[in-house]
């Protein structure tokens, strides 16, 4: 599967030696949670002082800055696309976040450059946070694509069971 | 609001303990042959300075004070003069300090991070 990305960033990726920082951007949605949790991997900006804040601003959102490292997902046929995702723990503030969730929270992914923070370079929509391993200074996480696999297909089948008028 | 360095202390390291370290802030490829592929790993890093200040017993309390009352034994940041005369740099102690005692004076070693 080929994506569509910036001359840009193909710029940066194929260049010997280059200034461009990819930065990974998150945004974390759940029905237990009023507002999304953005995120970001670049401390790009100074937010505030008092409580000092990092974050990186993109089309106008704040995306706090938690030190973390991902690997981009692969994009083979036969299995659906998985991160890993390895996030900062020192604050536990995302502890009791991922506690209370009953259900997988959803995780869209997005990759920007430092250079253009408007420019959305890579997206993986609708990923699901998986395994998440609590330590005591990381929290590691799985983010699957919904895989369709798993999805009943055709939906509906006439049987017995679904559709007892036919028989 | 951020803290400010105590007026009554050093306003810097010695000249002659004085060392920074600026950030390793390039990703190389492991290649096993010809020149690497270099990136810049992130827009704003972290770098470092340490050294030793002579204090007085009560510059040296008051050094003691403001750790633990005020900067809660380094976790929080506070603003720290620049040695190059710029506006201050907002810092966090990284090491815990050492201090030994030379005559009627204090030298007092720590290592600082400089934030973005």
């Amino acid at each position: 599967m080929s994506r569509e990305v910036s001359p840009n960033f193909l710029g940066a990726a194929f260049a010997q030696e280059t200034g461009e920082v990819p930065i990974c951007l998150l945004t974390v949605t759940h029905e237990d949670l009023e507002d999304p949790i953005y995120l970001s991997s670049d401390a790009t900006t100074r937010l505030s002082e008092e409580p000092l804040v990092y974050g990186t601003d993109s089309r106008g959102q704040q995306y706090l800055y938690l030190p973390f490292e991902f690997t981009l997902p692969d994009d083979r046929g036969d299995t659906p696309p998985r991160v890993q995702l390895t996030m900062d723990n020192i604050d536990r503030s995302l502890v009791a976040v991922l506690r209370s969730f009953a259900t997988p929270a959803s995780v869209m992914m997005e990759i920007v450059l430092a250079s253009d923070l408007d420019t959305v370079e890579i997206t993986m929509p609708a990923l699901q946070m998986s395994d998440v391993t609590i330590g005591d200074h990381t929290i590691t996480a799985t983010l699957v694509a919904d895989a369709l696999i798993n999805e009943p297909h055709p939906a509906g089948q006439f049987t017995p069971g679904a559709f007892p008028g036919l028989f | 609001m951020t803290a400010f360095w105590p007026h009554d202390l050093p306003k810097g390291f010695t000249l002659s303990s004085y060392q920074e370290t600026r950030p390793n802030n390039v990703i190389y490829s492991e290649t096993s042959i010809g020149p690497a592929k270099a990136r810049r790993r992130t827009t704003s890093n972290v770098w470092d300075q340490n050294g030793t200040m002579i204090m007085t017993y009560g510059q040296y309390r008051s050094f003691l004070s403001f750790i633990s009352d005020v900067i809660s034994d380094g976790a929080q940041a506070f603003w720290f003069p620049d040695r190059l005369g710029s506006a201050d740099l907002l810092v966090r102690i990284k090491e815990p300090p050492k201090a030994s005692l030379d005559g009627n004076s204090w030298q007092v070693s720590f290592a600082l991070e400089v934030l973005p």
